[in-house]
């Protein structure tokens, strides 16, 4: 018996949503890349970028091999498809982000060591003043902050926007919070 | 097979989830806010959905209307799946205000001027960076704090203990397996 078209669709979406951790372990295991870290994030990037290449495969596949018969009916599948792939890549982005700089991961990972934690072990298990110039030097690294005598001004302004974004948004569901 | 009405309707969904997420936290403030996010983007829309699918479903038999097939609902759900996802990875900078976007927007406001690394490192304090990221994963059921009775500095709570949750202890192995799996060190935080 034949699997319906359909199924393959629900099986291509789920391998699309699977390819950019592919990709980042074959660039970070397979081929040594983007290990640094100042390169960390912009290896995800990547990988999310060349990952295109497998999805534009499998789409190929699906459309000459298994497909709707309609123009129209592939098309919106691959934009679908596209949809779903970027968004994917996004959640991966943050996932790895949250594994890299977030402080909740890094208090729970210092916490789940031995079980517990004596609050007074924090400031020497997690300086302060490291907390800020971890972050003043990947955001150097990554271009954000550019050093200008002993002066950061702003460098190449990507993050600018989202920042905006994100406050705004703080600001609509928190109204009363510190800023 | 295949008709924009999927996508439209993935999009509609989140767009309804996000809606009711800024009524319930602009009336409710809930204290469990990763609990209710689940609740509100992924528990909400899927049960809307399927009851939604039971009761239209029937009255679309004289083709005036439209039912969705298996795939269709799950296409629908995945799309509004990855849409509530990518705005759950987002919250966090969004309720605990990223230090990273702060820097950015604090280095912005000072145009050609700029900043120095002191003046940086100025703009927190500790009580924002780590003792309201405490409070947080308490709220959350991640950790939980013990006070050392025996202590003699109960007043500044210094002799507080943090004991990790069985499910701070799963994530906290979640994200250390991970960064095996990638061959990485752990992160800094």
């Amino acid at each position: 018996m034949q699997a319906e078209p359909s199924l393959y669709f629900a099986l291509v979406t789920v391998l699309a949503l699977l390819i950019p951790f592919t990709m980042h372990l074959f660039f970070l295991r397979g081929c040594g890349l983007f290990r640094e870290t100042e390169l960390l994030q912009k290896g995800v990037f990547f990988s999310v970028l060349f990952g295109l290449l497998p999805l534009a495969a499998l789409c190929y596949f699906w459309a000459t091999r298994v497909g709707s018969n309609s123009t129209t009916g592939v098309i919106v599948s691959m934009l679908y498809l596209l949809l779903v792939y970027i968004l994917a890549g996004y959640v991966y982005f943050h996932f790895f982000n949250m594994s890299e700089t977030a402080r909740r991961v890094r208090l729970l990972i210092e916490s789940s060591k031995t079980g517990t934690l004596k609050k007074n072990d924090l400031p020497r298990l997690y300086p302060h003043q490291d907390i800020i110039s971890i972050r003043i030097e990947r955001l150097t690294a990554l271009g954000e902050l550019r050093l200008s005598g002993d002066r950061y001004v702003l460098g190449n302004k990507a993050l600018l926007l989202p920042a905006k974004l994100i406050f705004t948004l703080r600001h609509i569901l928190f109204p009363n919070a510190d800023f | 097979m295949f008709s924009l009405r999927i996508i439209f309707l993935g999009i509609g969904l989140f767009l309804v989830a996000f809606a009711s997420h800024i009524a319930v936290w602009r009336i409710v403030k809930p204290s469990k806010q990763m609990l209710w996010l689940t609740i509100v983007f992924i528990v909400l829309p899927i049960g809307g959905w399927l009851i939604f699918s039971a009761v239209a479903g029937p009255h679309s038999e004289d083709g005036a209307g439209w039912t969705a097939t298996p795939l269709d609902t799950f296409l629908i759900l995945l799309l509004n799946l990855l849409l509530s996802a990518a705005y759950i990875m987002s919250y966090p900078p969004i309720q605990a205000g990223c230090p990273s976007l702060k820097i950015i927007l604090a280095v912005n406001d000072s145009r050609a001027e700029g900043m120095t690394a002191e003046a940086i490192h100025r703009i927190f304090s500790e009580d924002i960076l780590v003792s309201e990221r405490l409070e947080d994963m308490v709220n959350d059921g991640l950790i939980f704090v013990k006070r050392d009775i025996a202590g003699d500095d109960l007043v500044s709570l210094k002799n507080e203990t943090i004991v990790i949750s069985w499910k701070g202890y799963l994530i906290a192995q979640m994200f250390a397996l991970y960064r095996r799996i990638l061959n990485l060190p752990l992160g800094k935080g």
